[in-house]
């Protein structure tokens, strides 16, 4: 054990619990002081995936503040679990674990989408690369900042146009953690902004030992009320098709944007449904095509800064769905070409 | 401008002008920008005695003790005093444009938005708090009517965030979004 490791243990209480090898999650980013914003940036998403922490989050949309409280851990093997409960007005909820997610909203059925092996392969293989990002992105650092009681720096990821978003992440100085995030668009004001009122870094514990299940209890209460579990969920990619050519393709994309995955599965009702996600590498929307189906989205729909539109083309069903901007899914869309039989 | 009328705006301002003056002063401030001039700054001078915060809504005292007046019951007069004799039939109107300049002056909250920061609070009207204190309404996911439609946008959201690059990348805030959105329907 460090030095450094000695003092973050003295700082928590938390971590007084842990078995020292647990600690070592803790410490695999080092120090940001003198690191490149890019090299920060990399760290971030280094300590979001490698890093057990329990906290509350507060986010800022339309207006409108909601409290979260946020589980995040990381067994010894690499898995990780995460769950995110809302604190504010109707219960929602929703569980990661590893390569499942699964979301409970009011009045519907829980949402639960497990990736595809392919998929999970190519995401998981997937990282910030500065110098992909490098004509799209401006990566800068802003300065510091105090959030949650934490020293952070701030790095700007300032986009080059206004077809994608940008972000102000505040880097907790110690573990590489964002401790807070604004969504920037063109506005000086962020569309959204999420931020750790109180965040604790946790040991990383075997899964099933009595301590992970105390560890999991205090950090995240049960929801007051729970959908029946025996009520049917809604599979959405359960079963993804083989991979095979498609009738569908772009003829133009937004600059910058490319597919990088093409998946088909069946929906709940046994329907075939296309899936294309196009991506620059940090800013990324999914196509959606259905066949002939009377519940599809006709015209554009919005919540927060997710923007949705919808529209026949060639006797389909396709919606756009991603967090940018609106002209950026209305140019997907605009680009989509089918090559298929008519029908 | 005669004499007489500065006396009868001042008697105004300070609530004792004669019942059957505050008509035709009314009507002689709306006329004269100069007496117009003199109701504003014997306000402001009051304001300035009491250490009130200053206001100039009071210009418009006149066009609201006119408004009122319009939106007023026909007065009907006493039978005891059509017998006097003494009492003309602008009698009823006078009392109820005095009323009327009673009641602009008594209920600060005809003033409404216009009431200078630093003013006590008007007390609630009957009909509860202002709209601005009224407790938010849930958002409604995806601006939507159709429940149909909407939990299938959450489906294909959900799906989208477990597939793009960008949520491993920014880890629980693409979720933070997706459930933080308030969802009440």
């Amino acid at each position: 054990m460090t030095a450094g490791a000695e003092g973050t243990h003295e700082r928590r209480p938390l971590l007084g619990r842990a078995p020292a090898v647990a600690l070592a999650a803790v410490l695999l980013s080092p120090p940001a002081i003198g690191a490149s914003p890019e090299a920060q940036l990399e760290r971030m998403v280094s300590a979001l995936r490698t890093l057990s922490y329990e906290g509350t989050l507060v986010y800022l949309s339309d207006n409108r503040l909601e409290a979260l409280r946020v589980l995040h851990r990381v067994d010894p093997d690499g898995r990780a679990h995460e769950q995110i409960l809302t604190l504010n007005g109707p219960v929602r909820s929703l569980v990661r674990d590893h390569d499942q997610v699964t979301c409970e909203l009011p009045d519907a059925l829980p949402i639960s989408v497990r990736r595809s092996g392919i998929a999970g392969d190519l995401l998981r293989s997937r990282v910030i690369d500065p110098e992909a990002l490098g004509p799209l992105y401006l990566v800068h650092p802003l300065g510091s900042a105090r959030v949650a009681g934490r020293q952070t720096e701030v790095i700007g990821v300032i986009p080059r146009d206004d077809l994608r978003y940008g972000y102000r992440f505040y880097l907790d100085a110690e573990s590489g953690l964002p401790l807070k995030s604004d969504l920037m668009g063109e506005d000086p004001e962020p569309i959204e902004q999420i931020m750790f009122t109180s965040l604790n870094l946790l040991p990383t514990v075997p899964r099933g030992s009595p301590e992970g299940h105390e560890l999991r209890a205090a950090a995240m209460p049960e929801p007051a009320a729970r959908v029946d579990a025996t009520a049917p969920v809604t599979d959405a990619p359960e079963q993804p098709a083989a991979r095979h050519p498609s009738d569908w393709g772009f003829a133009d994309l937004p600059a910058g944007f490319e597919v990088v995955l093409n998946d088909r599965w069946l929906d709940a009702s046994g329907a075939m449904v296309e899936h294309m996600v196009v991506s620059d590498g940090l800013a990324a929307l999914s196509v959606y095509v259905e066949g002939d189906t009377e519940e599809g989205l006709a015209g554009a729909a919005r919540m927060g800064a997710i923007h949705a539109l919808g529209r026949r083309v060639a006797g389909h069903q396709v919606t756009v769905v991603g967090e940018v901007p609106a002209k950026t899914i209305e140019a997907t869309l605009d680009g989509l070409r089918y090559s298929g039989p008519q029908r | 401008m005669t004499e007489q009328q500065r006396q009868h705006v001042s008697a105004l301002v300070d609530g004792e002008l004669e019942a059957v003056l505050v008509h035709p002063t009314i009507a002689a401030i709306e006329g004269s920008p100069e007496l117009a001039g003199i109701w504003e700054r014997y306000h402001l001078m009051g304001q300035a005695l009491r250490g009130e915060a200053l206001s100039r809504e009071h210009g418009r005292i006149a066009a609201r003790v006119r408004e009122r007046l319009a939106t007023e019951p026909t007065p009907i007069s006493p039978r005891r005093r059509e017998r006097t004799g003494r009492a003309g039939p602008f009698a009823g109107a006078a009392l109820a444009a005095a009323a009327a300049f009673l009641a602009v002056f008594a209920v600060p909250q005809l003033f409404g938005p216009q009431t200078p920061v630093g003013t006590p609070a008007p007390a609630l009207a009957i009909g509860g708090p202002p709209p601005q204190f009224h407790l938010d309404q849930p958002l409604k996911r995806w601006q939507l009517e159709q429940p149909a439609l909407k939990d299938k946008l959450d489906r294909f959201l959900v799906n989208h965030h477990a597939h793009a690059p960008a949520a491993g990348i920014k880890g629980y805030m693409p979720y933070a979004t997706v459930v933080g959105y308030d969802s009440g329907r």
